[in-house]
């Protein structure tokens, strides 16, 4: 019997359907990873196993026992630990006011046990083999030794069951070498350790056997060693992708180009891009690959080391979005309700925002163009809103999301720059978002969309351009799109350059 | 709109207790005297409401006002310089401060509470230094420059009253400077842009609007307003004392803005609410003391309206989102 079992997994967003019926089992001391896409179904997975997320349908048994999980304190007490990939520690803590924080042992009148409490940091520390001071701050720990500070914790709240979130996504390789070792160390002592990752490579070498997800079902699975890299992306992807139907969009002359773009999280990697009118080039990559960045910096957001910018052949100086947008570049940025609208604001400001020079006075909005823009573009994006003053905050992700857009289109941009154009986006309003995109290169637009959705490039673009690590791994015209070969170049599975065009 | 309703009720409920109290309340020259005042906490209310606005704070308005308060009978008496020289140089001083406030929280980046605290000491600080803390006060042919501040420029008779209202300079200048503002944030890209900074100013940013820039001119107005407030109120009395002209009214006018239904947290701002607001406060102070109660009550009757006004406005918001 396995320790852990899943059997018939399922989960909705907002009607749109994460899980559907995932099945996996683990046992005391196997390593199993899981691989899958970004919008696979994993983040979903490992919610629901640490009591992050209630599930809608399916059976947990821990140990021959069905399962609640209805919260984190019950998954944690259950011995189920899950590391996410975000750091979630104090950067100011002492690592053992972190290793105990909200469950300090006490003793009379709610005085820290102080002595009982150093030995057993220093034990739980030594565990994972982590060699510092227990006094330290957490700050002063690097990303490597953070992440094992947060599973030395787990340990000691007796964890049988670890979940790890890309671990090795931000450290280097001697430090993942001493987590790898730690895992091994724990393995032994019969903790069962759900994978989950993009490194294909370390699959393939730690793994004991991979289950493969795709659109929030099972998709395979490799049952025993060895597998290859190729088997592990021929999973990842699922599925067999039809021949690509090509576009019917016509192209013009180069319209913007990003040259030698360097940025702040890829220093020492140069970017080139060009994206002719009414073409759309898609920026394919795992999360952490340089996409946003590269985005954010051609429209001015954060500051680029280097590089120059250029629409229509002329230079453009990008120093703040505000002269971006003048040189008629647009961004829809990844985190919505950050950046991409104010949901405190009406529907009507939101779509005028950046159109509030048009038609202005001596500094005088022109306040019937801006209404009248604002019922236009309701109307033809079909933002399901009661009317143009509602807040913006009251629609649906979708809808927002046309808002965003809307923002923009308003202004006919000639560069087109999109972040994760349908994130958490019901299925109908993305179909209705990338006809929208569509209608943009065919006005003329060069689009540049950045998501780490391949089924969405696949079917937009008529370009894919692979980012690794903030470099360019290669590049793939329409006729030659496969899944496979995108992500073999994406996960780093296979070096050599793709199809140059 | 139904905020600015119910801030009404409010201001109507508390001069009519105190009219029925005391009778003296509503005499042509307490009902002048208190729209006096209300004219300039009501400006220095709307000037710190804009910064609120773009979700900042300013703390130093009132020791501009006292810094702007000292210098103009500084330079006028002692330099020697003619009013019409003299005030608008305090004014561009007063607009200077603010500029530098806002440079330094949109270049340097840092809080706003912090810089323009610092604002505040640094101002008082300079105003007693520079009159050596001695009392100042104009010359008797600076009457004319005095009229900006002293004039009733027409009367209103009110039917029930003992006298015609004698309408106040002052409190004109507030209702002249509500209407420029109110035009201004509803209907240029200057106001378009501080509402979205306010409200999100990641987001506004990310659409071109240029956020530092309406930061700084939110922080310049402000402090613009006091000056203008500091020369006004120094005019009106005739006899500045550099440590205590004009201390503590940016508490006045943060509550006055408060009160008006700004948030703190930024994106909110109604020209009308803020008005009332200080409004409101001005006749509590006249009641207080018209009403005999002790003066040292002040602060405490004021803390505790402003902390029922904002559980009153809590309560609502819940009821209604339900």
């Amino acid at each position: 019997m396995p320790f852990l079992a899943v059997e018939g997994l399922s989960k909705r967003f907002a009607g749109v359907v994460a899980l559907d019926g995932v099945s996996l089992h683990v046992d005391r001391g196997e390593w199993l990873a899981i691989a899958g896409e970004n919008g696979a179904g994993k983040s979903t997975l490992m919610k629901i196993l640490a009591g992050v997320e209630t599930r809608d349908a399916g059976r947990i048994v821990l140990d021959g026992e069905p399962v609640a999980l209805r919260s984190v304190r019950e998954a944690k007490a259950l011995g189920i630990a899950w590391i996410p990939q975000e750091r979630s520690l104090c950067a100011n803590l002492s690592i053992e006011d972190q290793l105990f924080l909200g469950r300090e042992r006490t003793r009379r009148f709610g005085f820290v046990d102080r002595r009982g409490r150093r030995a057993r940091a220093v034990e739980a520390l030594a565990r994972v083999g982590l060699d510092v001071p227990p006094t330290m701050t957490v700050g002063r720990l690097s990303t490597g030794n953070q992440q094992l500070l947060e599973i030395a914790r787990a340990l000691d709240e007796h964890a049988r069951v670890l979940i790890l979130d890309e671990p090795t996504s931000s450290l280097t390789p001697h430090e993942s070498e001493r987590l790898f070792a730690a895992l091994a160390r724990e393995r032994e002592r019969g903790v069962a350790v759900l994978y989950v990752s993009h490194r294909v490579a370390e699959i393939v070498e730690r793994a004991d056997r991979v289950v493969g997800l795709t659109d929030g079902k099972n998709s395979g699975e490799l049952a025993e060693r060895p597998f290859s890299e190729s088997d592990v992306v021929r999973l990842m992807a699922g599925r067999a992708v039809s021949a690509a139907t090509p576009t019917s969009r016509t192209f013009g002359p180069p319209r913007f180009s990003i040259d030698g773009l360097r940025t702040r999280r890829h220093p020492r990697e140069l970017v080139s891009i060009e994206v002719r009118a009414g073409e759309i080039v898609g920026l394919a990559g795992l999360i952490g690959a340089g996409r946003t960045e590269i985005l954010r910096a051609a429209f001015g957001a954060d500051a680029a080391t280097s590089g120059r910018i250029s629409v229509d052949g002329t230079c453009v100086d990008v120093a703040s979005p505000k002269a971006a947008v003048r040189a008629g570049i647009a961004l829809v940025p990844e985190d919505r309700p950050a950046d991409g609208v104010i949901l405190d604001a009406s529907v009507r400001t939101n779509i005028g925002l950046a159109s509030l020079r048009d038609g202005a006075r001596r500094g005088f909005v022109d306040r019937v163009a801006e209404k009248v823009r604002a019922r236009a573009w309701i109307e033809r994006l079909g933002i399901k809103t009661r009317s143009d003053r509602s807040l913006v905050r009251k629609l649906s992700g979708g809808n927002q999301q046309k808002v965003a857009f809307a923002k923009w289109l308003a202004r006919s941009p000639r560069v087109l720059l999109l972040d994760e154009p349908t994130r958490g986006v019901d299925v109908g309003a993305k179909e209705e978002i990338h006809r929208c995109i569509e209608d943009a290169a065919r006005a003329g637009a060069a689009v540049l969309v950045a998501s780490s959705e391949l089924g969405e490039l696949l079917r937009l673009c008529d370009r894919i351009v692979v980012l690794q690590r903030g470099a360019i791994r290669g590049e793939f015209a329409r006729a030659q799109f496969s899944e496979q070969r995108v992500l073999e170049l994406a996960t780093g599975a296979a070096t050599a350059p793709g199809a140059h065009v | 709109m139904i905020k600015n309703l119910g801030i009404l009720v409010l201001l109507i409920a508390v001069c009519a207790l105190t009219a029925w109290q005391e009778p003296r309340f509503w005499s042509a020259y307490n009902v002048g005297n208190t729209l006096s005042w209300t004219g300039l906490h009501g400006l220095l209310a709307l000037g710190t409401a804009v910064v609120i606005l773009t979700g900042g704070i300013d703390l130093s308005v009132g020791s501009v006002a006292g810094l702007a308060g000292v210098m103009l009978p500084w330079t006028i008496v002692r330099l020697g310089w003619p009013p019409a020289l003299a005030l608008p140089a305090v004014l561009v001083g007063a607009v200077g401060i603010g500029v530098i406030h806002g440079l330094l929280i949109t270049r340097l980046r840092l809080q706003p509470f912090l810089v323009t605290l610092c604002g505040l000491l640094v101002c008082r600080g300079l105003a007693r230094y520079v009159t050596g803390d001695a009392t100042i006060g104009f010359r008797e042919a600076d009457a004319p420059l005095r009229a900006i501040a002293t004039a009733t420029p027409f009367s209103v008779a009110v039917p029930g009253l003992d006298a015609p209202i004698a309408i106040p300079i002052a409190f004109l200048w507030l209702i002249a400077f509500a209407l420029v503002l109110a035009i201004f944030l509803r209907r240029t890209i200057g106001g378009r842009s501080l509402f979205a900074l306010g409200k999100n100013e990641a987001a506004a940013r990310m659409s071109g609007v240029a956020t530092s820039t309406w930061t700084v001119v939110a922080y310049a107005v402000s402090a613009g307003v006091a000056g203008f407030v500091g020369a006004l109120l120094a005019l009106d009395v005739n006899s500045v004392q550099p440590s205590t002209h004009a201390q503590w009214y940016e508490l006045y006018a943060i509550a006055a803005a408060v009160l008006g239904g700004c948030s703190l947290r930024g994106g909110e701002l109604s020209v009308i609410g803020v008005v009332l607001g200080a409004a409101i406060l001005r006749v509590l102070y006249n009641a207080i003391n018209i009403l005999a109660i002790p003066t040292q009550l002040e602060f405490a009757v004021v803390g505790i309206v402003i902390l029922v006004g904002a559980m009153i406005d809590e309560g609502l918001r819940r009821l209604t989102s339900r």
